[in-house]
């Protein structure tokens, strides 16, 4: 059973969420038709790489806005009973936090990294963040979404001898994303 | 009636999956259920799930959620978890119990990754 190392630090930040512009993938993509992968397979199931070969992924960010929009259209009892869909502002908060982590991504491509993302049954979305070693698992709750300073549930964990489980705001996720590419 | 079942360690529950929170393991490279497919009926304590010795077959479990996968655990699992195994059964569902107790994020992940398919369904129809 894993250990936990350190656990239960609140991260305070006082920064507001800024509006979230739609995803702009000129902004992050350095494209390079000889190296991207076009074989990428666009159903749920895909490994969600956001990098090959040292190049971000464009076909990921199509793939997570069609996801989201997905998830948008659920209705109440979707998984059963008191099951929620996730609220447009969890959706706002899952795509601003895509383009953090893919802004940290485009400034060290050296780092494998997949994003998968799922519908959290109380209401939200799940944001999982993957390398080769590591995971990030981020929940933003529909509660949560719509607060000027949303906190976001987060357990960090590398299934063997790493693991941290805590509440940390927008502010901090670079941290965190820094954390999640370092442990080794 | 059932609620007075006997269950060992070594029993089998089964749990429902919705085709969404299916996701890749970034170690294995394998299917499994997100985490938050473990997560308590909102508001409870409590996990449903169904006991497998009280179902024919894996498939009834999933007579109203055909889109849906089934993946299993014994109690064993749910114990080293702090949780309690509580049948419960219902007009609709013979086999129905709970497993109570919180579930934090670490503990719904280790029942993700440790949980495995009964019924695995890679396409919505």
């Amino acid at each position: 059973m894993p250990t936990i190392i350190s656990e239960i630090e609140v991260i305070q930040d006082t920064t507001s969420i800024p509006l979230v512009e739609p995803i702009k993938t000129d902004l992050y993509v350095s494209f390079n038709e000889d190296v991207l992968d076009y074989n990428y397979n666009n159903s749920a199931f895909a490994n969600e790489d956001v990098l090959i070969n040292g190049i971000l992924n464009e076909n990921i960010l199509n793939d997570l806005n069609n996801r989201l929009q997905k998830f948008e259209q659920l209705q109440p009892n979707w998984n059963g009973n008191n099951t929620w869909p996730p609220s447009k502002e969890s959706i706002k908060n899952a795509n601003y936090i895509f383009n953090l982590y893919l802004e940290y991504l485009n400034n060290n491509l050296e780092f494998p990294a997949s994003i998968q993302i799922v519908p959290l049954n109380c209401g939200g979305i799940g944001i999982e963040l993957s390398t080769d070693i590591a995971s990030l698992e981020l929940d933003i709750l529909n509660s949560e979404a719509f607060k000027s300073v949303p906190q976001i549930f987060f357990l960090l964990t590398d299934d063997e001898k790493f693991e941290e489980e805590s509440i940390i705001t927008i502010g901090g996720l670079s941290g965190l994303f820094n954390q999640l590419h370092t442990i080794e | 009636m059932n609620s007075n079942i006997e269950l060992i360690s070594s029993d089998k529950l089964y749990r429902r999956v919705h085709y969404y929170q299916i996701i890749r393991d970034n170690k294995t490279g394998e299917l499994r259920p997100q985490s938050d497919a473990f997560s308590n009926t909102t508001g409870t304590l409590n996990m449903s799930v169904d006991i497998a010795k009280l179902r024919y077959a894996p498939e009834e479990s999933l007579i109203l959620f055909p889109d849906d996968s089934l993946v299993s655990f014994k109690i064993e699992l749910a114990t080293e978890l702090n949780q309690d195994v509580i049948p419960d059964p219902i007009k609709e569902n013979n086999a129905h119990a709970n497993v109570k107790g919180e579930k934090n994020k670490r503990i719904r992940r280790i029942f993700a990754k440790k949980a495995e398919w009964e019924i695995l369904k890679e396409e919505k129809k």
